[in-house]
């Protein structure tokens, strides 16, 4: 008796489950997969949303002409020429800010929290306070390099440097994200281990290489794979900063994307665009997760 | 007490009900259009319409304004239009998305309406025929009617007058060069950009030297023109040169491209929009119409030349520094290839068009008509916002109403507009991007004209404007 009371309740418990999570799995099918399905579906077509004109079948034709477009390269490199520079700073300096936060000091409380902010802001926003903080006639960057250094740079006007700009924003912005990662896997070692390579008289870079890097090394693979994600697709903040100039030095693929989408409304290219886009991150997500995968097989 | 309770609320029910079918009775008109000067102009006067409108109608109706920055405008507008939400009753477009707007069955055919209604008609009539083709017909210079003039501009040009008049200034620079410093409204009507060069590199100086018995503790230029990738800033720059020296950026009846925009005569003109470059700030390359004002508000440059209608800034003392030295002229001629002094400028300025999805269009008939009467053209003048109505923009309180008034009717004779096809926006952001390139020095001008010519031909082609 008791056993099929039991059985009753197992089965009624997961007809309520499924009861549950029912809406929430329509609603993500119709939110992500659906719209997903149907640009990969419209990649395929000659089409713009703005012009009443059916559809026209094309199959591959716009992969093939993206993928042979030097244009559309030119804007990868840019692409990829930011993500490292944007990644491998914050990388370095995350990494540093997180040893400064492991120790104790007055007044960490308050200058961990400064360092947070920038991260809780909206892109949007910092693009645009950065914006004319740059600006030649007025901004106080420019203020600054000319009467401390003599030095009359274009920030945002010399294609040369426009893109470095960029990068030191989101460097600025996103520098706390990989030290907050990295402070969670400072904390998580434990302290005999650091205590037993104070006796054993280890140096710091012995300390470092065996004891710190492959405690931390996972957090920073996956605050890397999340940053490299970001700011590959970052878009916000250049718009807002850029809008892809002076010239072409800072049109992301993001900005190209944008601008065939929405200022010349080939949808079905456009979508092509995005589809590319989306194999790339998920290409360089692979590279990232086997380099861990690899890095943890070893330490095995 | 208890009859007395049941009345009040019966009488608060009859009062709710009431209010509600008030409520009802109302109809709002949603207005989309730039965030700028003049639509808040347009705006403030618009609110009085809702009583005029209760008198015609019985009921009130209210504008509701949705405006956005200039540089998102166009996608912002397109995706409602696109999504069909928000509906749209009315709002201002550029002069070149017409084409766009007007195929894709955005907005009204106003010819119908037209025959339909002699006081609209009267109207359109009324408009200077420069500002009716530019912001109302498509194709452009037909009597196909889709807009209405609305926010009329033409670029002017701002000047200095307080240096311009320096004794010790016009003595050095008749030295110098030989010639008279300009500095009456008249002396600037023949004056040719060769000449005009003189004079910007005249006040092009550097921190420590001397301007208007002052010594500069940082460097003031001679002009602050627009240059920037954004929108149709360059382009709008650049073709008063184009066409003043007697070239176009396509032919008008074949809308041929190659060997029109890249022709050899529009490179001499680009060489020499770019080699204005060196009488002007730094931050010049990126300038849009707002840093222009800025720069010259600022007391950095000497001239600049800008949109007329967002001149009312520049005389204002508590944003511009300038405002109580300034004057608003004629810009500079170049010689055609007819030896004619020619200063066609590009036009600016934007219809108001109403949305074919409207549901309240007899409103939207008032409320144009209503906006064209006398006393709001005045008002909305009296705001910065600059007249349609041929009659109202050569008389003579309009021109003494605003310091820049005169120069803006002076320049509207010699307006030409650019691409209204529906591809506008594609052949826009090419040029532009591959224009700045050529501003920046990252290509030669002629590469970059070359380039622009093929790819617009290529658009078009696509399009089926012009035979592969």
């Amino acid at each position: 008796m008791m056993e099929k009371e039991s059985r009753l309740k197992r089965f009624f418990d997961r007809r309520l489950a499924t009861i549950m999570v029912t809406p929430c799995i329509i609603i993500l099918l119709g939110m992500f997969l659906f719209p997903l399905l149907w640009s990969l579906g419209l990649s395929f077509y000659d089409y713009s949303v703005l012009r009443p004109v059916p559809p026209r079948f094309v199959g591959f034709q716009h992969y093939n002409e993206i993928i042979r477009d030097p244009y559309i390269w030119a804007r990868f490199a840019t692409s990829m020429r930011f993500v490292a520079l944007a990644v491998g700073l914050q990388l370095v300096l995350g990494v540093a800010l997180a040893f400064l936060m492991y120790d104790n000091f007055k007044g960490k409380k308050i200058f961990m929290a400064l360092m947070l902010s920038p991260m809780m802001m909206a892109p949007v926003a910092v693009g645009a306070f950065f914006r004319f903080m740059y600006d030649p006639s007025f901004g106080i960057i420019p203020y600054f390099t000319r009467t401390l250094f003599n030095a009359d740079i274009g920030w945002v006007t010399d294609p040369s440097v426009a893109l470095y700009s960029l990068v030191l924003v989101d460097t600025w912005m996103w520098s706390p994200f990989v030290m907050l990662f990295t402070l969670a896997g400072l904390l998580s070692i434990p302290q005999h281990l650091l205590e037993m390579s104070s006796i054993d008289r280890a140096s710091w870079w012995q300390r470092f290489r065996n004891i710190i890097l492959p405690q931390i090394k996972p957090l920073l693979i996956l605050a890397l794979l999340l940053r490299t994600m970001e700011s590959f697709r970052l878009f916000d903040t250049i718009w807002v900063m850029t809008g892809g100039g002076p010239g072409l030095s800072t049109e992301t693929l993001a900005i190209t994307l944008y601008r065939v989408a929405f200022q010349h409304w080939h949808t079905g290219r456009s979508s092509a665009m995005a589809y590319i886009m989306l194999i790339v991150v998920i290409v360089l997500t692979n590279l990232y997760l086997r380099l861990s995968m690899r890095q943890e097989g070893a330490r095995r | 007490m208890k009859v007395l309770a049941y009345v009040m609320a019966f009488v608060l029910v009859l009062g709710v009900m009431g209010g509600m079918a008030a409520a009802q009775d109302e109809v709002v008109l949603t207005v989309s259009g730039p965030d700028w000067a003049p639509n808040w102009a347009l705006r403030d006067i618009a609110a009085d319409f809702t009583p005029v409108a209760e008198e015609i109608f019985g009921y009130p109706v209210r504008l509701e304004f949705d405006f956005f920055p200039w540089g998102v405008y166009y996608e912002r507008l397109m995706t409602a239009l696109v999504a069909g939400e928000p509906v749209y009753d009315l709002f201002i477009s550029d002069s070149q998305w017409l084409g766009d707007l007007a195929v894709n069955g955005y907005i009204y055919y106003l010819n119908p309406i037209l025959e339909e209604d002699p006081e609209l008609q009267e109207i359109m009539d009324s408009m200077h025929p420069v500002l009716l083709s530019a912001y109302g017909s498509y194709p452009d210079g037909s009597q196909h009617y889709w807009g209405f003039p609305a926010v009329a501009d033409t670029k002017v040009m701002h000047a200095r007058y307080d240096l311009l008049s320096h004794p010790e200034e016009r003595e050095a620079f008749y030295e110098q060069y030989g010639w008279e410093l300009p500095m009456e409204y008249e002396d600037f009507v023949d004056l040719t950009w060769y000449d005009f060069v003189d004079v910007l590199e005249f006040f092009t100086r550097d921190a420590g030297e001397t301007l208007a018995g002052e010594v500069l503790e940082s460097p003031f230029y001679g002009g602050a023109f627009q240059y920037s990738r954004d929108y149709d800033f360059l382009a709008m720059g650049f073709f008063p040169h184009v066409y003043g020296m007697g070239g176009d950026i396509w032919d008008r009846q074949t809308k041929r491209v190659q060997n029109v925009l890249n022709s050899d005569l529009n490179v001499e003109a680009f060489e020499f929009y770019i080699g204005l470059l060196d009488y002007q700030p730094p931050a010049a390359v990126n300038y849009d119409l707002d840093d222009v004002n800025e720069a010259m508000a600022a007391g950095l440059v000497a001239f600049s030349i800008n949109w007329c209608v967002i001149a009312e800034m520049l005389y204002d003392p508590e944003q511009s520094v300038v405002a109580d030295g300034l004057m608003t002229v004629l810009p500079p001629n170049h010689i055609d290839t007819d030896d004619e002094l020619n200063r066609t400028f590009n036009i600016g300025g934007q219809p108001i068009v109403i949305g074919s999805a409207t549901e309240n269009i007899d409103e939207v008939i008032e409320f144009i008509k209503w906006w064209y009467l006398p006393e709001n053209a005045i008002r909305f003048a009296e705001a910065g916002g600059l007249g349609c109505v041929e009659e109202v923009v050569y008389s003579e309180e309009f021109i003494e109403m605003k310091p820049y008034h005169r120069a803006y009717a002076d320049t509207l004779d010699w307006q030409l507009d650019f691409w209204k096809e529906p591809p506008f926006f594609e052949m826009l952001t090419l040029f532009q991007e591959t224009m700045h390139e050529a501003v920046l020095g990252q290509r030669e001008p002629r590469e970059a004209l070359d380039h622009v010519a093929r790819a617009h031909t290529n658009i078009l082609v696509r399009w089926g404007y012009l035979a592969e």
